[in-house]
């Protein structure tokens, strides 16, 4: 299966005010990839995402879906799960998966309502009455239930138990088609490396780094998890 | 999709408008049967207090609506909400409309819903109808005199201008909260931000009315000679304070989004 250019980015900027949260970006993600985005807090990880998403507008340079600007048509192939509760609390679960599969014609609800299903969780539950871990839970599943091109997941296992991490990188291998790309934002490189296939450094807003992973531990004879934190030592 | 976005912008408003316009229809259908009660001390304290209750209901139904059509926009396009409903594959502007058009239409509904429950009130005693003739009698009146106002354009005049001037405030509010959202306080940037186009817009307005006086002055006409024109100027700058508007709170949202 021939791989092709998912996302790009050509010389990409973002600045707020003087301070710049991107600067010139380079990088092309392959289909069929899942792609660790690495780097601490306010390296512009999430900064990236949210171009990707069309949530910002670049100050210089351009990003690139599947060929195009972000925009409508991007937003069809791709699937966003933001680094906060995004699920209206007065909706049930099976309103919220019914409001994803009315606006994502990708959007698989009988897969979404099993995965729902196998966690204990009633349908007729109202949101904010789920614990803060099986609210996760639902919001990765409104993602993932999704047969996107290319899933983008903000810092998904952070502020959740070892537990419910595994369930979450077990979820997110087991829903995602073999040509789509996962792009997983996090600082917590030990947990998700066992999935990675390429990671991307990325420092003050510049990409340090993009290699496979396999090259990493074959070449550097260490963990990505340990590389990073020779990388980001202070 | 279109569709769709509709569909879930009015059940969200529905939660709200069913229990509440229902609410102020009950108490007008208690009041008016409160009305058939005697006239001892007791009954006329329960008629009194139907009647202050039915009042209190009008008035909440109204705050209730404003605060739910604007709440409605500010915690799904502005909020958290806003990292799934921004990636809804349509144009930020797609969103927008619906906002207000959803939003105009539910205050509307509030407004009939205020009319049919003084109706309710009123019914069966034959005040309405004595009301309305009295109403169209004074109208005629001032247009024979005038001699310059056509009836029915006056009413279709009056009646845009009340709607658009509807459709003002909310466009005034949406465009606060667009340009407040880029400051670390929301709500605190969009109060701030409808106070600057408050004032704005009252210093244009006293131009506007100084204008006005000068061109009725320099006519020699009087001024309900004028109705017409007058009330076609304020129109058109209703008109143009609610494109103004909508542009502030496109831009904002399509190239300056904040949703941290």
């Amino acid at each position: 299966m021939e791989s092709k250019v998912i996302l790009e980015c050509r010389g990409l900027t973002k600045t707020y005010g003087h301070a710049t949260a991107l600067n010139d970006v380079n990088i092309k993600l392959l289909s069929g990839r899942i792609v660790g985005l690495l780097g601490p807090n306010g390296s512009g990880k999430t900064t990236l995402i949210k171009l990707a998403n069309g949530l910002l507008t670049p100050t210089s340079g351009e990003i690139l879906i599947d060929g195009h600007n972000p925009g409508p048509e991007t937003k069809k192939v791709v699937s966003y799960l933001p680094d906060r509760d995004f699920l209206a609390g007065w909706m049930t679960v099976e309103q919220a998966l019914r409001y994803s599969e009315d606006f994502f014609e990708d959007f698989r609800t009988d897969a979404a309502k099993e995965m729902v299903g196998r966690l204990g969780i009633g349908l007729g539950q109202k949101i904010k009455t789920l614990s803060k871990g099986n609210r996760e839970k639902v919001a990765l599943i409104v993602c993932m239930a999704r047969a996107a091109k290319l899933y983008l997941l903000d810092e998904p296992i952070a502020g959740v138990d070892p537990a419910t991490r595994d369930y979450i990188l077990q979820t997110i291998l087991s829903n995602y088609a073999e040509d789509s790309t996962v792009v997983i934002s996090t600082h917590l490189i030990a947990d998700v490396e066992p999935v990675l296939n390429d990671v991307i450094f990325i420092k003050n807003g510049m990409i340090e780094m993009y290699r496979s992973a396999d090259e990493i531990r074959e070449t550097e004879n260490m963990s990505v998890d340990a590389l990073f934190r020779e990388v980001y030592k202070w | 999709m279109v569709k769709k976005l509709y569909k879930h912008e009015f059940l969200s408003l529905l939660r709200w408008l069913i229990p509440v316009d229902l609410g102020c229809l009950l108490m007008a259908a208690i009041s008016r049967l409160a009305l058939f009660l005697g006239d001892s001390t007791p009954e006329r304290i329960i008629k009194s207090l139907t009647g202050v209750f039915f009042g209190l209901s009008v008035f909440a139904m109204f705050i209730i609506g404003y605060v739910v059509v604007i709440r409605r926009f500010y915690t799904n396009l502005l909020k958290n909400e806003g990292y799934f409903t921004h990636t809804i594959p349509v144009k930020t502007s797609t969103h927008i409309n619906c906002k207000i058009i959803c939003g105009l239409l539910f205050i509307i509904v509030n407004f009939i819903v205020a009319i049919l429950s003084l109706l309710i009130i009123g019914a069966g005693t034959g005040i309405w109808p004595q009301i309305w003739d009295a109403f169209k009698k004074a109208m005629k009146l001032a247009a024979d005199s005038a001699g310059a106002v056509n009836f029915t354009v006056y009413v279709i005049e009056t009646v845009l201008i009340m709607l658009f001037g509807l459709l003002l405030f909310l466009q005034q509010v949406y465009a606060s909260m667009a340009m407040g959202q880029r400051m670390k306080s929301k709500a605190g940037g969009a109060v701030l931000w409808y106070f600057i186009f408050y004032v704005i817009m009252q210093v244009s307005n006293s131009f506007l009315i100084i204008g006005e006086n000068a061109v009725v002055t320099s006519t020699g006409l009087r001024p309900v000679e004028l109705t017409h024109t007058m009330l076609g100027i304020s129109l058109g700058v209703q008109i143009i304070w609610n494109v103004i508007y909508y542009v502030i709170t496109r831009v904002q949202l399509s190239r300056h989004l904040n949703l941290e």
